[in-house]
């Protein structure tokens, strides 16, 4: 549900004037140790988290999936011509937010399905990488939801594939950002609950690319920041929540989904 | 002059660093371009620029001492000096991919070689949701259409063979007879593990793989946790006992985790007073220290011990006397392993030792048995490479069984008045052997493996040479097909029937399928096995050859969020040979239905139904009797057309249900059972009048409530 949450906060953010919570802003630049230009021909996949961000921005105001259906058309097409890993990925990410958006219209049968096909894409890829690791254990977490009867059997799915985004390259922020999101969403009789706080700080303590390359993934930071403070609001940690609260909120000023855990922190 | 210098001056950096164009392809090792690759100069890293769709770049460099960077994630990075290439010509990058870490050497090998050949994977949950397992990771499987356990033992019995040809190992150490209080003849009613302590528990219903020796039918392999989530203190209380369970981190690479419990009887009978006629008392005391070490980065240690105390008082009738049987058992077992990591593979050095001390008496029949086991192995796993496994090892398994007992003259005259006679035996038996087992992913579809293991004959051991042969086809995403044969052999555990190790052996065939679709699942199986070698079960019957083929079907079905159904039958045609004699086996089954109704939301509770439904096992009757003056019992003689009648068929309902109370940093949770509802009887032996002319049959456990709490301290 939390990502339900999560996605409403994202039209909010919208009319609010916000330009992408996913960008990574300045503080973060400084971290990085290279940057990058970016060739001007692909110019598909160049800032293409952004663009399916924004697309689902658009089918969210409109009502209307089209922008994202299109560009889920587009990068299909891209991969029938060029057959790259780093397109399925992309494709892979849009079904998330597809499926969000289905969700967000209470059609949770062709989240269902949406999802499923992500993951489908994702379990397709050949030699996966870190990051592909990480893409398809965050959207198991998602589908869960969807199957509550099965959750333990996809969680242990989940945990191998955040384990092998995380054996594969230890720097990698969302495959940290994605095993303290399954042991949030683990309910404590299940084992859950006891490693999200460790993992959220590991996933903080990162930066969001090592070399900054638009057409490569960047999410994951803000959203850390977000289930770190929840994390310590529903533990009562006033003080680390609040703590967290000025670090987040200085790092990502335009985030939504970080500024309004304000209210529940006020007087506290 | 002075002008003419600074002119120079002003030149030179241009004759030097001239601004230079240096374009190529970034391809993977099999000349796929690479796309989004990072092409940098190392001194000048912010005039990086990122390779097109066609792995194409082009960067402007002015410096040939600096050095070119290309990286991407999943491949090493290359490092090409500027000075080592032309820059005006087209550069050819290959990026190679990164070698296995050590952390995915840690990960690839927390799973066995044989993962993708077992037929059933269980973890911690999986084993306290399901429906029969009562928390027991032995009688989990039970629930499986491959379990063709009747005797409401935990020791299972798979695909039809019996108990003793299927082993347990713990942490690649085998464990005989794994079941508490068991009977004389091995049956216990559960299992000796502790759920807490299990990572996974993988079932190899029909040919079990290699790397493991002594078992001609199944094996369940149970892994113990390599790894810690948080401190947890945990208390129970039931109505059969209490026990405290505790885990504790040791600094951050190390836990301990520690347990005791002790059962006690009277509250059980109690409220089963009228369900557990013959039962009078029974008792436990357990108590297990699980320790897991890693020693550095490559070095992990873990250490299990258990000890136990259990005994038991029962009203037994035997042919035709009636009087109490006495039982009492200590056991003290420990397995050790050290697991070394190297780039490419990991060794493991793994030991047990496992003494247990047994009595048991019934009328003129006194049996003691001690018993004493040592195992080692050393195993080599090695990554060849991404697609190739091989593991090879060496075991040796000693065995001895002393039993001093006092055996009834007659074994149908069993009174204390009886005459007996004074019997001591000592046996061994050591089980030397060497294994290869492979596994090679040929490619999307299909996965191969094979595995050989042999003895080395000590003192007078026949030779022998299992094999085996595994193929996975994956048809789809979902949809999977495992073909699997070989040959296999062990040895029979000694019990008061039959006080020799005796080499058994099985051929397997088996077809299994599984198809997973968005909430549903479906697998089905079709096997046959020949097995081969003296197998006693009870003083009248010893099998030479038998062969079983079965079918079995099992479905699905999770809806409406927190409701799952799950429905299975096997079919079983079961074919004994006794001196060249065929007749029906004991386990041959038209059917054999499972099925649940399993209610699961962590937010409320979990209610489990669930149904089962069988014919009878098969049973020899006694044809006539004649009496015996000497011992004023009846003899009796039984029919030669063995297996010639069934027990009684049998169907039984259970619920159980369980709620989990959370309370800041401790939680509750209650649990309840209803089982057997119906009151049904499975019949377990066909007992007779005194003269043999009237039968009536003894059976297991009729209706039974039992209920407890577990109060858990996370900290």
């Amino acid at each position: 549900m939390t990502h339900l949450l999560f996605t409403l906060m994202f039209s909010v953010n919208l009319l609010s004037g916000n330009a992408g919570i996913n960008q990574i802003n300045n503080s973060e630049i400084a971290t990085c140790f290279v940057k990058s230009e970016i060739v001007p021909a692909d110019s598909l996949l160049l800032d293409i988290q952004s663009k399916i961000y924004n697309a689902f921005i658009k089918a969210r105001m409109s009502q209307k999936n089209d922008a994202l259906i299109g560009l889920s058309n587009q990068l299909e097409n891209l991969y029938k011509a060029k057959n790259q890993n780093l397109i399925l990925y992309w494709r892979s990410y849009l079904q998330y937010y597809l499926s969000i958006d289905y969700l967000i219209k209470a059609d949770n049968k062709s989240a269902e399905n949406e999802i499923n096909k992500g993951i489908e894409l994702m379990e397709s890829v050949e030699k996966k990488n870190s990051e592909d690791y990480a893409l398809l254990a965050m959207l198991q977490s998602f589908s869960i939801q969807f199957n509550s009867s099965r959750a333990m059997f996809i969680s242990v799915d989940v945990k191998k594939n955040v384990d092998s985004a995380i054996s594969l390259d230890s720097t990698n922020l969302r495959a940290w950002y994605v095993s303290a999101s399954n042991d949030f969403h683990t309910p404590e009789l299940y084992g859950g609950g006891k490693k999200a706080e460790k993992y959220l700080q590991k996933a903080i303590s990162l930066p969001a690319q090592e070399i900054i390359n638009s057409y490569l993934p960047s999410w994951g930071k803000e959203e850390s920041y977000e289930m770190l403070i929840k994390l310590y609001i529903q533990k009562e940690n006033w003080d680390m929540a609040k703590k967290y609260f000025q670090e987040g909120a200085t790092a990502f000023p335009e985030s939504y989904v970080i500024n309004q855990l304000a209210s529940k922190l006020v007087g506290k | 002059m002075k002008y003419c210098i600074l002119i120079l001056l002003f030149f030179v950096p241009l004759v030097v660093f001239p601004q230079s164009l240096l374009k190529g392809v970034v391809k993977d090792s099999n000349g796929d371009a690479v796309f989004a690759a990072n092409v940098y100069l190392k001194n000048n890293p912010q005039k990086g620029i990122v390779t097109d769709l066609d792995g194409n770049f082009s960067l402007a460099v002015s410096n040939d001492t600096d050095t070119l960077i290309v990286s991407f994630i999943g491949y090493k990075p290359t490092k090409i000096l500027l000075h080592s290439i032309k820059i005006n010509e087209f550069l050819n990058v290959v990026l190679k991919e990164g070698s296995k870490t050590l952390a995915e050497v840690f990960i690839t090998a927390q799973d066995p070689i044989s993962e993708k050949f077992s037929v059933v994977k269980l973890g911690k949950l999986n084993i306290y949701l399901n429906p029969v397992s009562q928390g027991d990771p032995l009688k989990a499987i039970t629930s499986l259409p491959a379990s063709t356990t009747t005797d409401e033992s935990a020791n299972p019995s798979l695909r039809g063979s019996s108990a003793d040809r299927t082993r347990v190992v713990l942490n690649n150490v085998p464990i005989y007879n794994p079941v508490r209080n068991s009977q004389i003849n091995g049956i216990g009613n559960f299992s000796i593990f502790n759920t807490e302590i299990i990572h996974e528990q993988y079932v190899y219903a029909s040919n079990p793989p290699l790397t493991y020796g002594n078992t001609s039918a199944g094996l369940i392999e149970i892994e113990t946790i390599n790894e810690l989530p948080a401190n947890q203190l945990q208390l129970s209380a039931s109505l059969a006992g209490v026990g405290a369970f505790l885990s504790q981190k040791i600094k951050s690479k190390s836990f301990v985790q520690v347990f005791g419990n002790a059962q006690f009887s009277d509250a059980f009978i109690g409220a089963n007073k009228t369900s557990m006629t013959r039962l009078n008392s029974f008792f436990s005391r357990d108590m297990g220290v699980n320790f897991h070490s890693n020693i550095g980065k490559r070095l992990t240690f873990n250490s299990f011990n258990y000890y136990i105390n259990e005994g038991y008082d029962v009203n037994v009738e035997e042919f035709t006397y009636s009087g109490k049987a006495l039982s009492g058992k200590t056991r003290f077992f420990s397995v050790n392993n050290l697991k070394y990591h190297t780039d490419n593979g990991v060794l493991s050095i793994n030991s047990g030792i496992d003494n247990s001390l047994k009595n048991f008496s019934f009328g003129d029949l006194v049996s003691g048995n001690k018993t004493n086991q040592v195992f080692t192995s050393a195993d080599y796993r090695w990554f060849i490479s991404d697609k190739i496994t091989l593991q090879s090892g060496i075991s040796n398994d000693y065995q001895r069984s002393r039993f001093n007992d006092s055996i009834p003259v007659y074994y149908y005259a069993l009174s204390p008045e009886s005459p007996n006679y004074r019997s001591d035996t000592a046996i061994s038996n050591n089980i030397l052997e060497a294994y290869s087992y492979i596994t090679w992913d040929i490619n999307d579809k299909w996965t191969l493996s094979s595995g050989v293991r042999s003895n080395v004959p000590l003192k007078n051991q026949s030779y022998y040479l299992s094999s085996q042969l595994g193929l996975k086809y994956r048809i789809s995403k979902n949809q999977s097909l495992l073909l699997s044969g070989g040959k296999y052999h062990n040895y029979s555990t000694p019990n008061y029937y039959s006080k020799k190790f005796i080499l058994l052996s099985s051929y397997q065939l088996a077809l299994d399928y599984s198809f997973e679709y968005k909430n549903s699942s479906l697998t089905a199986a079709t096997y046959y096995k020949n097995e081969k070698g003296e197998q006693t079960n009870n003083l009248f019957f010893t099998i030479d050859d038998q062969s079983t083929f079965g079918i079995e079907f099992y479905y699905e079905q999770s809806f409406m969020k927190y409701l799952k159904l799950t429905f299975s039958n096997t079919f079983i045609n079961q074919i004994s040979e006794i001196n060249n004699t065929r007749f029906k086996g004991e386990k041959d089954y038209n059917y054999f239905i499972k099925t649940s109704l399993n209610y699961n939301n962590p937010k409320t509770f979990s209610l489990t139904l669930s149904y089962l439904a069988r014919p009878g096992d098969c049973y020899t009757p006694v044809a006539v009797s004649y009496f015996d003056s000497q011992t004023n019992f009846f003899l009796p003689l039984f029919s030669s057309n063995i297996n010639s009648i069934r027990y009684k068929a049998y169907n039984r309902i259970d619920i159980s249900i369980s709620r989990y109370f959370k309370f800041g940093k401790t939680a509750l949770i209650t649990f309840a059972s209803l089982n057997n509802i119906l009151n049904t009887n499975n019949e377990s032996e066909v007992l007779y009048n005194s003269d043999y002319s009237k039968t009536h049959f003894d059976h297991y456990e009729l209706r039974t409530v039992y209920f407890g709490l577990v109060w858990q301290l996370n900290y």
